[in-house]
């Protein structure tokens, strides 16, 4: 959709302006000291050329600079880091007789507040009524939102005093989601023998059971769920119980380590794997719920505070856990997620997987039955194809 | 459980920083220049007619004979020229550098205004059309020095950040954000 010009100014060239001035006091110099001779009026002819010369094409730069519209196209509703997109942006020139000349077109896009401008496309005459279409890739390697700048039309004549600076404004927001991984479908592998080794530890499976809401009754929900209280408070005579769901009911439960000590000595590999294991705990979800195994996420933010995702709808909610891992940042402190550990571990019956940070396997240091570290060793044999990379 | 990793594993484990790839615009720039034989051919033309109205066409040598007077500034333009090329105004063209070479157009001519300022009184509307021819040569050579110029823009940008981490398995510093110009 095309739109008109946000905002036009004029910038000024320092270079032509310190020529002008250069060549306005050579001229003046000379009309003080040899007015009336040859030698007098040759200075001021060849300094009056020059001068001419920037004058007019100052003149030039104003009249066939502004009144563009433009509009931009090809931004991406889904976007994931190490992948692209490329950019299209139409520039229309809507006057019926008036050219257009010496456009130069770029935009800015720009990532925790540094803002990057585009390589500038050049165009020598845009003739009236006349339109062209620009193109740019742009490859978005980092996670994170990225914050469009707008597009700038800057029109100046060769040697002109002033630029004439378009600006179209572009209020979007891009959210590159972690990097898409191919798990390998030797990751299956690891499923063997994982649940029932852990078996079930709780004398009452009962007891295992967690209280998640409450809803209306429907015709075949067991009475004894019924909601006594809740139910003589509704403004209407109806029937509400109580849900429960059972964590034991998960197969696979995929614990991220995201703790990385601000201290640490080897705090870039650390925040290297930190990128990639995001990713991986990602593509492992997405390759077990794919296969409609139960997927339950937990992480700890940057706080130490539980993030827990069900992906029983993975449709919908691995999206969603994605979205929640644009922003996490690595939490220093490392006791937290084995609190994460040490719970899930006696919680549930699953599969755990702990995709951890370190190279030696975690389980050596603190044997649980039911967990499976993952190294950064397993990240690279694991993974079969990162998209885009 | 333990995976054994093969030699390529480990070497996509590895961490390393991508190289960038150089810009090179200002050598592209110099060598489509270099290669321009009106944007040299225009600079030199300018040069040499500056050099020869720089001495007055002949004149400031003061000689009676006409005919020998024109052989002297010739010669003597010829000598200006190579001089002047060879000291000014040529490395200044052949570093690209349009508006010193400009400049040094303008000084040479003006020189005949220093030493012998009777000289521009006795041709002064050939000086003044010199000086013309001199502006359009030089705006032909600038007209191709801002088309080069257009190659000193760089195809891609980078936005590579202190702390850029990306997930890629074998490279653990990268630049956050790339964008190229398509052709």
């Amino acid at each position: 959709m095309l739109k008109r010009s946000s905002r036009t100014t004029i910038r000024w060239n320092a270079a032509a302006t310190a020529w002008l001035v250069l060549l306005l006091l050579a001229g003046a110099a000379d009309a003080a000291l040899g007015a009336g001779t040859a030698a007098g009026v040759l200075i001021v002819y060849v300094t009056a050329l020059p001068i001419g010369w920037i004058l007019g094409a100052t003149v030039l730069s104003r009249i066939f600079g502004g009144g563009l519209a433009a509009g931009t196209s090809g931004w991406p509703e889904d976007l994931h880091a190490l992948g692209g997109f490329r950019l299209r942006v139409r520039l229309v020139n809507p006057h019926r007789r008036r050219p257009a000349l010496f456009l130069t077109v770029d935009f800015s896009l720009g990532w925790r507040g540094e803002p990057l401008v585009a390589p500038p496309r050049f165009i020598g005459v845009l003739g009236p009524r006349q339109e062209v279409v620009l193109e740019w890739d742009v490859v978005v390697r980092g996670r994170g939102a990225y914050s469009a700048g707008g597009l700038r039309v800057r029109a100046a004549f060769p040697g002109s005093l002033v630029a004439v600076e378009t600006c179209f404004d572009e209020d979007r927001e891009l959210v590159a989601l972690p990097a898409v991984y191919e798990i390998d479908r030797r990751a299956f592998q690891l499923l063997a023998g994982r649940r029932q080794a852990a078996g079930r530890l709780h004398a009452h499976p009962a007891a295992m059971e967690e209280f998640t809401g409450v809803r209306d009754y429907r015709p075949g929900d067991n009475p004894r769920l019924v909601h006594l209280a809740l139910s003589l408070r509704m403004p209407e005579p109806e029937l509400v119980i109580r849900e429960y769901e059972d964590p034991s009911e998960d197969d696979v439960c995929i614990l991220l380590d995201t703790t990385v000590p601000y201290d640490a000595q080897d705090l870039a590999l650390l925040l290297y794997r930190h990128e990639k294991s995001i990713s991986f705990a990602l593509g492992l979800c997405r390759l077990f719920a794919t296969r409609r195994y139960r997927v339950r996420f937990q992480t700890v933010d940057h706080h130490g505070a539980p993030l827990e995702y069900d992906l029983r709808t993975p449709g919908r909610t691995l999206r969603d856990l994605e979205r929640a891992l644009v922003g996490i940042v690595p939490a220093p402190d490392r006791r937290a997620v084995w609190r994460l550990v040490d719970a899930a571990s006696r919680r549930t019956n699953s599969a755990v997987f702990f995709v951890s940070l370190r190279d030696t396997p975690e389980e050596r240091l603190n044997p649980r039955l039911s967990v499976l570290t993952l190294t950064p060793r397993h990240v690279v044999s694991l993974t079969r194809r990162v998209v885009g990379a | 459980m333990t995976l054994d990793l093969n030699r390529e594993e480990r070497d996509r484990a590895r961490t390393e920083p991508t190289p960038f790839p150089p810009h090179g615009g200002q050598a592209r720039f110099e060598a489509a220049l270099a290669q321009d034989r009106v944007y040299r051919g225009a600079l030199l033309a300018a040069v040499a007619m500056a050099g020869a109205a720089g001495t007055g066409f002949g004149s400031i040598f003061g000689l009676g004979d006409r005919v020998v007077a024109a052989a002297l500034a010739v010669g003597a333009a010829g000598v200006v020229v190579v001089l002047a090329g060879a000291t000014i105004a040529w490395p200044l063209i052949r570093r690209a550098r349009f508006w010193q070479a400009a400049l040094a157009v303008g000084l040479l001519h003006l020189a005949c205004v220093l030493v012998a300022p009777r000289a521009v009184e006795a041709a002064l509307v050939a000086q003044l059309a010199a000086a013309s021819a001199e502006f359009a040569l030089l705006a032909v050579a600038g007209v191709r020095w801002f088309r080069a110029g257009l190659l000193r823009l760089p195809p891609a940008t980078y936005l590579r950040s202190p702390q850029c981490v990306v997930a890629r398995l074998d490279r653990g510093k990268d630049f956050t954000l790339r964008i190229d110009a398509v052709e």
